[in-house]
């Protein structure tokens, strides 16, 4: 049945942080929470975790009523932002604290601390103190205290914040085959829309403590519902746009109306992925822009490329393009053919 | 940075002052010690009579070892009251749903901020009213209102210093709210309550203005040395100076050691 | 301990919570000043106390001039010795804050460890400095410097000034050292890098930056030195007498508790005043 929050908000004196929110939450996935600082991502997660109370609504699991259920007796385990590892017990007591407060034996103790650290290897390590750690080794201490009790739900409030990138990107896909290995449902909590998009198998985007659009990473990457969603993840080109009958007109092109759209007349706007527009040859049935070129910017593996169309000076493009040939023969002032298919154009709806 | 020569200048002479100042603050102790060895009257200062025999005669003064005996106990009793509630009210402060919490710090900080005089003659007359005759116990109250602020104020700084995630690490793991104190709060406080219990007990040995208030025929310590003095002096006298104040920079050095800045942070 | 790990509490609880911590402060605290200022309106009639409610007693301060005589000459007295502490404690404290690492806190241990050192013993050995045949008057008649020893040290306003002076120093120095010490470091880089040199950045970030701490310094001394009663009738012989001691007095020989009281409530309403001023005007830094 897993977690269910209906109707849950939050409000601190007059400053409503967190709007009515309806969310489930699969048995099993990977679901991250991602937005800006101040969205309400973490209030869900402190919510869920049983930190704040709710100023209204209910959070369910299982089919039981746990909103007045205090932290300690909630069958999840967070894993802190600051890992909040006890800094005066060793990463073996810092693991066991769960099992011990259960009132398990000791040497049952032992062999669960054990087991935990070898999953998240650091098993040459239960003597050490948290001070004597780097921050990876810590992140990894403060998850395995999280598993070893083995929760529903384990909470990860940003904890990949504090590395650096490289080990970032180590630290998403251990977490991402560690979470497939127990099968026990995370929720992840971050403001980083790549390490989101890596992990997640749903993404719930978040914005000024309302929920801006919940879907899979490639849903939400390729069709987004909002503008801030559009706007908030990757890069994008944005176009007013004018929703018509049959067709959609924004100042470059003229495109058919998808099936999903519903009919206008109503405004609206077009967003197309940098990387999706073409600067090889024109392919067939592709909407083509002519435009001059304006700056080219090296940014390691992609290059940004800032179009302005002839036909529309006012507007501005922007390709993306890993194509070393192509770009060779892009230089300030020449011309080009930028070409877009349709099905790459995004319709957002404006309004809330 | 490198220093100009007016800089330095105007440091070589404030160095100078500091040490001027050193020799004020230090002379009377040094005097003391002095004295409590070698005898001195109206010829001068026999430096050839030097002997340990008036550390001897104290031992024997019966008034004297009374008078320390009094002073130790009215110090471990104040101090331990006073530290079970400045535990109390450090909590309570901290507790986001108190009542009344800037008036509880206040009254906790106030007779630490007034005259010792005022507060001398307040509980005075509060336990006269009360019909509680003045002794060591009274002066055994005195001495917690007066240590209950310091104790306090070190164990808030600690708690305030303690990362709010770590009670909720432990209630995320299961604990309740005594076990969560007893394995996370309180290993990470004892360190506090164990200087701040040090330095209390430092200033109720030495507590004199109050103290005169409430002792009544009672006497500790600092009471015994001003009834010493009044009369006059003696190397007896110097003696049992010196061996307090010995004391004190003991203790003095003990409490430094604790509170000095630990290079290796304790946070995770 | 933790904000809100469970339900929101009962009205009725968190009172009660509040009644049983605030019993012992209460107790210690509250209840004695108010029994005193109660006193303060009471009055005696031979060998007894009297309760009545009345402000005779304050009549009998404001209308002799004995009293609030003694009272001004004893403020002015606490602000000379908080004026002492000022000018001959910044200077060392500045001068401790600028060394480095260890020599740094070991001159602020010895600067400070007279704090521990017994009140009693430090007014004893200054009367026995002072005094006519005392080390101050020998080091001087040795060195020429006087004829013969003199009597000017020692029970006198000059004698409790200089006790008074040498005691409370320690407790100048250390909030001033403190609030220096919190200046981060990289605002006098920043000041230097800007081009101002070292008197310029004392005057423009040191000073301003450790002006609370220097307030609470002074606050310190001067309260303390408002109260005590003990250095006057060691070191301040007949003319010595300073409002501490009249207040003490009433509960000695001339046993008028309710006078005392009295005034023991108008030091307490003046050190209440001293201290909200002080606080009023560390409040309007910015820092």
């Amino acid at each position: 049945m897993g977690l269910a929050l209906e109707a849950v908000c939050k409000s601190y004196g007059q400053v409503e942080v967190l709007r009515p929110v309806f969310l489930d939450v699969a048995d099993g996935e990977f679901l991250t929470l991602l937005g800006p600082s101040g969205s309400g991502k973490t209030t869900i997660l402190r919510l869920i975790g049983g930190f704040t109370q709710p100023s209204g609504g209910r959070i369910r699991f299982d089919g039981r009523d746990l909103t007045r259920v205090p932290t300690n007796r909630r069958p999840f385990n967070t894993v802190f932002q600051d890992y909040a590892l006890f800094p005066h017990m060793t990463v073996a007591a810092n693991i066991g604290y769960g099992p011990m407060i259960r009132g398990r034996a000791k040497a049952e103790i032992g062999r669960i601390v054990a087991e935990a650290l070898d999953t998240v290897g650091l098993g040459h390590l239960p003597e050490r103190y948290p001070a004597e750690l780097s921050g990876g080794q810590r992140q990894r201490v403060a998850l395995a205290r999280a598993i070893v009790c083995e929760p529903k739900l384990i909470l990860l409030d940003e904890p990949l914040s504090a590395l650096d990138s490289s080990l970032r990107h180590q630290m998403q896909t251990f977490l991402k085959d560690l979470q497939r290995r127990i099968g026990t449902t995370f929720l992840f909590v971050t403001h980083d829309q790549e390490e989101a998009i890596a992990m997640s198998d749903r993404i719930v985007v978040m914005n000024a403590g309302a929920i801006e659009q919940i879907g899979t990473p490639k849903d939400i990457y390729y069709a987004p519902k909002t503008r801030f969603v559009a706007e908030f993840v990757g890069d994008n080109n944005f176009l007013a746009a004018t929703i018509g009958a049959d067709m959609i007109e924004t100042p470059l092109f003229s495109l058919p109306r998808p099936a999903h759209v519903p009919p206008g007349p109503r405004p609206a706007m077009a967003a197309v992925r940098p990387e999706l527009v073409g600067l090889a040859a024109a392919a067939a049935g592709g909407l083509a822009v002519d435009c001059t070129v304006e700056e080219v910017a090296f940014v390691g593996a992609v290059s940004r490329v800032k179009l302005r169309p002839l036909g529309a000076p006012g507007e501005v493009l922007v390709a993306k393009s890993t194509s070393a040939h192509a770009i060779a023969a892009l230089v300030p002032g020449a011309v080009v053919t930028a070409s877009i298919r349709p099905e790459d154009v995004a319709v957002v709806e404006l309004g809330r | 940075m490198r220093k100009s020569v007016l800089e330095r200048l105007v440091e070589a002479a404030l160095g100078g002052l500091a040490l001027l100042v050193l020799l004020v603050l230090y002379a009377p102790i040094g005097i003391s010690a002095l004295f409590s060895v070698v005898p001195v009257d109206q010829a001068g200062i026999h430096w050839d009579a030097a002997t340990l025999d008036w550390y001897a005669r104290l031992a024997g003064n019966e008034s004297v070892v009374a008078a320390v005996r009094a002073t130790a106990l009215v110090g471990v009793l104040s101090v331990a009251v006073a530290t079970a509630l400045a535990l109390l009210l450090a909590f309570y402060v901290e507790w986001s749903e108190a009542l009344a919490r800037r008036f509880v710090e206040v009254v906790v900080y106030l007779p630490f901020l007034m005259p010792p005089i005022v507060t001398g003659l307040a509980l005075l007359i509060f336990l006269d009213q009360a019909g509680v005759s003045r002794g060591l116990a009274t002066v055994v109250v005195g001495h917690t209102a007066l240590v209950l602020a310091v104790l306090y104020r070190l164990i808030l700084t600690r708690l305030r210093a303690l990362p709010k995630s770590l009670v909720e690490a432990s209630l995320d793991l299961g604990a309740g709210r005594w076990q969560t104190f007893r394995h996370v709060l309180w290993p990470q406080l004892r360190s506090a309550v164990a200087t701040g219990a040090l330095l209390a007990l430092t200033l109720s040995f030495d507590e004199t203005l109050v103290t005169v208030f409430l002792a009544g025929d009672a006497t500790t310590l600092p009471l015994r040395l001003w009834g010493m003095m009044r009369v006059g002096f003696t190397p007896e006298i110097n003696a049992l100076v010196t061996l307090v104040l010995g004391a004190s920079i003991a203790l003095a050095i003990v409490v430094a050691a604790r509170l000095k800045p630990q290079p290796r942070s304790e946070d995770s | 301990m933790s904000g809100e790990g469970g339900a929101t509490l009962h009205p009725g609880l968190r009172l009660a919570a509040f009644a049983l911590v605030a019993a012992a402060p209460v107790v210690l605290v509250v209840v004695p000043i108010a029994s005193f200022v109660v006193m303060s309106f009471w009055r005696v009639d031979g060998p007894d106390i009297v309760p009545d409610a009345s402000l005779a007693n304050y009549a009998g301060f404001f209308s002799s001039p004995a009293y609030w005589r003694t009272f001004l000459s004893t403020l002015l007295l606490c602000a000379e010795v908080t004026a002492v502490g000022l000018v001959v404690g910044y200077p060392v404290a500045y001068f401790i804050w600028r060394r480095r690492g260890r020599l740094r806190f070991f001159l602020l241990l010895i600067f400070v460890m007279p704090l521990f050192m017994s009140y009693i013993v430090k007014i004893y050995t200054m009367r026995s400095i002072l005094g006519l045949n005392g080390f101050l008057n020998q080091a001087l008649v040795a060195s020429g410097i006087l004829e013969a020893p003199s009597l000017v040290f020692l029970y006198n306003r000059t004698a409790i000034l200089i006790t008074m002076s040498v005691i409370f120093l320690p407790f100048v120095i250390l909030p001033i050292y403190l609030s220096l010490e919190r200046i981060p470091g990289n605002l006098m880089h920043a000041s230097a890098d800007l081009g101002a040199g070292a008197g310029t950045t004392f005057r423009h970030v040191v000073l301003p930056l450790s002006l609370p701490g220097t307030v609470a310094g002074a606050l310190f001394a001067f309260v303390l030195a408002l109260g005590d009663f003990v250095t006057p009738q060691m070191v301040g012989g007949p003319s010595g007498f300073t409002f501490g001691r009249v207040i003490w007095s009433q509960f000695g020989l001339a046993f008028n508790w309710p006078f005392g009281a009295a005034l023991g409530v108008i030091m307490f309403a003046f050190a209440l005043l001293v201290i909200a001023a002080a606080g009023w005007a560390s409040g309007r830094q910015r820092v």
